[in-house]
């Protein structure tokens, strides 16, 4: 007999494959999930909550829906082509619901075909995977803080209570306390909790007020205080010890609210927020050690992946990774202070290239140099060359590989006084070779990490003098900036590596976030402009009239667009345990990530050309 | 329906008459007439089946269907598991087949019978009230198969999108604008997304969807 043709669903296909993960499938199970949907119409203001609707996936044909948390807190608006699977929202935070805010057509993928695509698909499970944790993460962030805030308290409270009863004395209690090293006790008549003994309790309450100690501790402790649950979070508990100035919570158990199961510190807070980069940062300093610092260092890739599904934008990520290195090398070169002795003249450390501009990712090697007074003598070199080895073995250590291009204060060439640096730029600017060239693009973005920022701020000012209006030097940087134009051929399709290990893929950084770069410096040279941030050139560039509004916010756009794939491609490669790298196929990317890499690669030509036209009139590209 | 009293007396006339010894497909259109949904609720909330043809003429005596697209809507919800799409074998153009353009040569090819489709439509209907956008041509083709296979006229409950648009909108403005009542145009009036037309599944989904508005802002 014949079958029925379900081909025909051509108008559920192309809609499919439209919508993410969906225009990942092939063909064949593009059909079979389209016979598996139903298509449902629901007027604007409809709830989908926990127990008016059927279990399964969710896709928005056309309208729009709003997903909320308890409080009617907005998590994420959905548009066309977008899904939600509200059972899987609730099943890790109660009292999500979807709302309707426009009349809305949408496809139903019944729950048990749904799971059934996902165990059978491990990259649509993953994406489901990880579209849910961002949206629970987002859920949990009520202030748009950190993820961590969500965190329940029970998983960080501390079960091992020390406990004494309401008749031992202050004394006894005072003993235990230092005995376990612990700076609260909770008095327990029996099973129930009826007071709190705090460090500060017996310094406030007991030794300045000169109780007797050897009274009840009852007599002095806080009666009755208040707690919280094992399901409370991170957030509701630092909300506690703010509005109460209490340091200390009892926690209960969530089904009988009068047995006690542990107790919450506001420093188990601290350390379940340490994820934070400022934490980060400040952990770093408070390191002695090169072995610590590499302790440290290491975490960076899962943070970063933690960082990325929690939908930092890449400029915030990089900004964090770069405050990271920063304070790796002022921690190194502080400990190297420490064995050297003080550096015998001023000096400034520098971070050239992406450390120099704020811009770095994971896997950045080291670029830098220092800069010293001139009062330099001869006889102060030693101190210097060693205290550039220790910072650059010591980097190196923690991750960041030794330049392959030299660029390391090592190096005497990198490692100069003022007016030896101020020589060096007058002659790679008088005499642009190639490789001037190149040095100059990475010199030029320089930033003062350690020491005295004036010299740095000398030396930029000399190196701005001779780039500007210099036409010769900017003819040859142009040069350098038309020399790789984007991997974009006719048609609009992407130039891929022929062969090697990078067979069909590109590499992002040196084919497209280089060019912008490069574009924003040459600008921002002629134009005598002092930032070296790539966002902040382009915005000096509009002020300045350099660059119509237009122009500087396409390239904007199109470094954080190249920057947000080359991010989400670190992050995958650290959860499949992959090198770092910053290459990637774009057969491999979803079709609007192609579209948006496109897009950018568009709007990169477009800005070559116009370097070409204003630093290389008449010479071609 | 206004047509219910006299679908059920016509449908007592017609079991009689019916003979499934010498029509054997009249016992599936028999079984549909068995199991009809209640019509208390006037046929919104029982089972549909919404069916589209594509015709070789607007007129049942010239052409015949060339292709057939139907599929459920229960619950409020379109069940595209259930979306079938038959290609019908011309009979006209059998013996004729040199002037049949490339495209029917195809259809033959891979076609069934308009006998089979008649036989698989109606056990798709059974326990259904059929729903068509603008129906009476289609029930014109239709009727014409159920006469020739089973004896008998169809009598099946329907529902008419096409009847249910123009008197939504009659109840607002007395004139019609010229066109404002093609399946596109009713789609458009309700933001549903724009199909592609003239392929018969496509055509009785698009339909559906719409059954499905109507039903939600009569519901409203």
């Amino acid at each position: 007999m014949n079958t029925p043709h379900k081909e025909e669903l051509q108008i559920v296909l192309d809609f499919l494959k439209t919508c993410l993960p969906f225009d990942e499938l092939d063909e064949s199970e593009l059909v079979t999930v389209a016979g598996q949907l139903e298509i449902q119409y629901h007027r604007k203001g409809a709830v989908f909550k926990q127990n008016n609707c059927d279990p399964g996936l969710r896709i928005l044909r056309t309208g729009a829906a709003e997903l909320k948390d308890a409080d009617g807190e907005l998590i994420e608006r959905l548009e066309e082509g977008e899904s939600f699977n509200l059972q899987g929202l609730l099943s890790e935070r109660a009292g999500i619901s979807a709302v309707l805010i426009e009349d809305t057509l949408l496809y139903f993928f019944p729950e048990e075909q749904y799971q059934a695509l996902r165990s059978n698909q491990r990259h649509i499970d993953r994406y489901f995977h990880s579209q849910r944790g961002r949206r629970i993460r987002r859920a949990a962030m009520s202030l748009n803080t950190s993820a961590d805030l969500g965190r329940k308290i029970g998983s960080l409270m501390s079960t091992s209570v020390l406990s004494v009863a309401p008749y031992d004395s202050i004394q006894h209690t005072a003993a235990v306390m230092s005995e376990r090293r612990v700076s609260c006790a909770l008095v327990m008549d029996g099973e129930k909790l009826v007071g709190i003994i705090t460090d500060r309790d017996l310094r406030s309450r007991v030794t300045a007020a000169g109780f007797d100690v050897s009274k009840a501790i009852a007599d002095v402790m806080t009666q009755n205080p208040a707690g919280l649950t094992v399901n409370d979070d991170v957030f509701d508990a630092t909300l506690f010890m703010t509005y109460r100035g209490f340091h200390h919570i009892p926690v209960f158990s969530d089904s009988d609210q009068t047995q006690l199961v542990g107790i919450v510190t506001g420093s188990d807070l601290m350390l379940a927020r340490q994820n934070e980069p400022v934490y980060l940062v400040n952990h770093i300093r408070r390191q002695n050690s090169i072995e610590g610092l590499k302790v440290i260092c290491s975490q960076l890739p899962q943070l970063t992946q933690q960082w990325v599904q929690a939908e930092a934008q890449p400029a915030q990520v990089s900004r964090i990774l770069t405050a990271v290195s920063d304070a790796v090398a002022i921690r190194l070169i502080d400990m190297a202070i420490e064995e050297l002795g003080p550096a015998p003249v001023p000096f400034c450390w520098l971070g050239f290239g992406s450390q120099g501009r704020a811009e770095q990712l994971l896997g950045a090697d080291q670029d830098n140099g220092l800069l010293i007074s001139d009062d330099l003598q001869e006889e102060h070199k030693p101190w210097f060359e060693a205290l550039a080895h220790r910072v650059c073995d010591g980097l190196d250590a923690c991750g960041y590989e030794y330049c392959h291009g030299k660029v390391m204060a090592t190096t005497d060439e990198w490692r100069q006084s003022l007016s030896g640096w101020c020589r060096t730029v007058d002659r790679w600017t008088n005499a642009p070779s190639t490789d001037a060239v190149m040095r100059v693009s990475i010199f030029f973005d320089l930033r003062a990490v350690y020491g005295d920022h004036t010299l740095a701020n000398q030396l930029q000012a000399h190196m701005l003098k001779k780039a500007r209006g210099n036409s010769i030097f900017l003819a040859a940087l142009a040069a350098n900036v038309l020399d790789t134009p984007p991997p974009l051929g006719i048609f609009r399709r992407f130039v891929v590596e022929r062969n090697g290990d990078h067979r069909d893929e590109l590499n992002l950084k040196k084919q497209a976030i280089s060019s912008i770069v490069d574009i924003a410096r040459i600008h921002a040279l002629s134009n005598g402009i002092k930032a070296v941030n790539t966002h902040a050139r382009l915005d000096e560039l509009v002020k300045v009239k350099a660059l119509t509004i237009g122009d500087s916010r396409n390239l904007q756009d199109a470094w954080s667009v190249i920057m947000q794939i080359r991010l989400h491609q670190q992050a995958h490669q650290i959860e499949v345990d992959e090198p770092v790298s910053n290459y990637v196929n774009p057969a491999k990317l979803s079709k609007l990530n192609r579209q948006q890499l496109r897009d950018a690669f568009s709007v990169v030509a477009d800005a070559q050309s116009g370097v070409a036209q204003k630093y290389r009139p008449g010479m071609g590209r | 329906m206004m047509n219910d009293w006299y679908q059920k007396s016509a449908r007592m006339y017609y079991s009689k008459v019916a003979d499934p010894e010498k029509n054997a497909d009249a016992q599936y259109l028999l079984d549909c007439w068995k199991s009809l949904p209640s019509s208390k609720a006037g046929y919104t909330r029982c089972p549909a089946l919404v069916v589209d043809f594509e015709t070789s003429s607007l007129d049942c005596e010239k052409g015949e269907i060339i292709s057939a697209g139907w599929v459920t809507a229960e619950n409020g919800a379109v069940k595209l598991a259930t979306a079938e799409h038959w290609l019908i074998a011309s009979e006209m153009s059998v013996g004729d087949s040199a002037t049949v353009h490339k495209i029917r040569d195809c259809e033959l090819e891979n076609g069934i019978s308009d006998r089979e489709m008649l036989k698989q439509l109606l056990i798709a209907a059974k326990g259904k009230v059929l729903v068509f956008h603008n129906a009476q041509m289609d029930l014109a083709f239709l009727n014409k198969l159920c006469l020739k296979y089973c004896g008998i006229p169809l009598l099946l409950p329907y529902r008419d999108t096409f009847r249910t648009e123009r008197e939504n909108m009659l109840k607002m403005s007395e004139v019609l604008p010229q066109n404002s009542l093609t399946l596109a145009a009713c789609r458009k009036r309700h933001k549903l997304p724009n199909y592609p037309g003239h392929n018969a599944l496509v055509d009785a989904i698009a339909t559906a969807e719409l059954f499905l508005v109507q039903h939600y802002r009569t519901a409203a």
